[in-house]
């Protein structure tokens, strides 16, 4: 790799990847992989999976670096949202159910197996982890099961056992909530607050 | 659906939790409304915190994986030497006359843009409008004219710099119909060489010129490309030597 690639800024970066340099898309994917990777992993568990979610979103972003547009988020931020809609998109799909099915029939087969993943996976940046912790139950809840387990808020209505309208204002308001919190602990997050 | 019922639907849709038919309607409502656009980009926002915490250490991405997207990257006819990106729907879009901006590289892009709007132009793809433009203000860049010698309307025009970075701009050919695509050849060393497909109705393409390469031509072959010419030459301009 070029050692001005190294030092380049995410959008200088996106910048040269429409003009057709793959070393820039290398290094991006150095610097961006693990995270897209890691979010894939734990929505979809199996590894093969997730794999094809980061090539999915890196192949992408090649064909159509316009779709990022710096002046609307990080390159981050756009590759984990390619990310996570690819990957629930496949938890969605049929085949992907039979497989989970499958499997958690198989975990439920070893006791105690689920529970250790679950521990790993609470594992969160802290500041992120505090305001999420800090959201009353009847948010946090529904929060995680849409973006954490790739369930439709249909899906978590029936889970949770409550009306489809009122999921659908926690999880909103959960996210209010937790914007104006991560403003305060500094994430540096603009944008108007909603 | 009237604004406050899309309004409700604002946070589910940023975590990916709506069923496609109501994305729909978001994304259709979120079109026309500022307010709507400005609330869903702090729940992405957050959405993007949440993904970005799923773990204690950044996963390192496996090494293989890389190499596999930077495989499946050339997947395009393996016999055409291609530099282009035929399934590329971008646009290259710059319309600024190039004898405007050949005459007055002092121009600022600030003002090359507003030119460009005011063409009334589609322009949407501002990363490769600026990257046209940064060629066409260069001292360095030259201009070659594609043209035929039987239809004096079809035309195109490459722009390119001493390192070889060049754009295909304002084709003029009329668009093909049917499984026929335009092709980009050069003469390189007394041989024929792909620099690849443009598809039925090019706007405009990057292009990648080497210095052993004399002549530009297009022509028109069936979807996909082929190694070697199969149709006469439509149009054709000589690359200035010693570029
Ligand atoms: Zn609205």
């Amino acid at each position: 790799m070029q050692p001005d690639l190294f030092n380049a800024s995410d959008a200088n970066l996106a910048f040269a990847i429409a003009r057709y340099r793959e070393d820039a898309l290398a290094e991006v994917y150095r610097r961006h992989a693990g995270a897209v990777f890691g979010l894939a992993r734990r929505l979809l568990r199996e590894r093969a999976a997730a794999e094809e979610v980061v090539q999915e979103v890196f192949v992408r972003l090649w064909n159509a670096p316009d779709r990022f547009d710096p002046a609307r988020g990080t390159l981050r931020s756009y590759l984990l949202a390619q990310a996570h809609g690819r990957a629930v998109d496949q938890l969605r799909s049929e085949v992907a159910r039979r497989r989970r099915e499958e499997r958690e029939a198989r975990e439920t087969a070893h006791a105690g197996y689920d529970v250790e993943r679950e521990v790993g996976d609470i594992i969160v940046a802290d500041q992120v982890r505090e305001a999420l912790g800090g959201l009353p139950d009847s948010e946090r809840r529904p929060i995680e099961l849409a973006y954490f387990r790739g369930h439709t808020y249909r899906e978590v209505a029936t889970i949770l056992g409550e009306p489809e309208g009122t999921v659908k204002s926690r999880i909103r308001n959960g996210l209010k909530r937790m914007h104006s919190q991560l403003i305060v602990s500094g994430l540096g997050l603009t944008g108007d607050q909603p | 659906m009237t604004h406050d019922e899309i309004e409700e639907m604002l946070g589910v849709y940023a975590l990916d939790a709506l069923d496609a038919d109501e994305r729909q309607d978001v994304d259709d409502h979120l079109a026309t409304c500022p307010r709507c656009r400005a609330e869903l980009a702090a729940h992405r926002e957050v959405a993007a915190l949440l993904g970005n915490s799923t773990g204690d250490t950044p996963a390192a991405a496996p090494d293989d994986l890389w190499q596999r997207i930077a495989a499946s990257l050339q997947d395009e006819p393996p016999a055409l030497v291609s530099v282009l990106r035929p399934n590329s729907r971008r646009r290259l879009a710059l319309v600024v006359p190039l004898g405007v901006v050949a005459a007055g590289l002092m121009l600022t892009v600030g003002l090359l843009a507003a030119k460009v709007g005011s063409l009334g132009q589609q322009v949407n793809s501002l990363r490769h409008q600026a990257s046209v433009t940064s060629v066409l203000l260069n001292p360095a860049h030259r201009t070659v004219e594609l043209t035929s010698a039987t239809h004096p309307v079809w035309r195109a025009t490459v722009v390119v710099l001493p390192d070889g970075e060049g754009y295909l701009i304002n084709p003029s050919m009329p668009a093909l119909v049917g499984s026929q695509t335009f092709q980009l050849w050069a003469l390189s060393r007394g041989k024929v060489v792909s620099l690849g497909v443009l598809g039925s109705h090019p706007t405009g393409a990057p292009i990648r010129v080497e210095p052993t390469m004399t002549v530009l031509m297009i022509n028109e072959e069936p979807l996909g490309g082929t190694p070697a010419p199969t149709t006469p030459v439509l149009v054709q301009g000589n690359l200035p030597v010693g570029l």
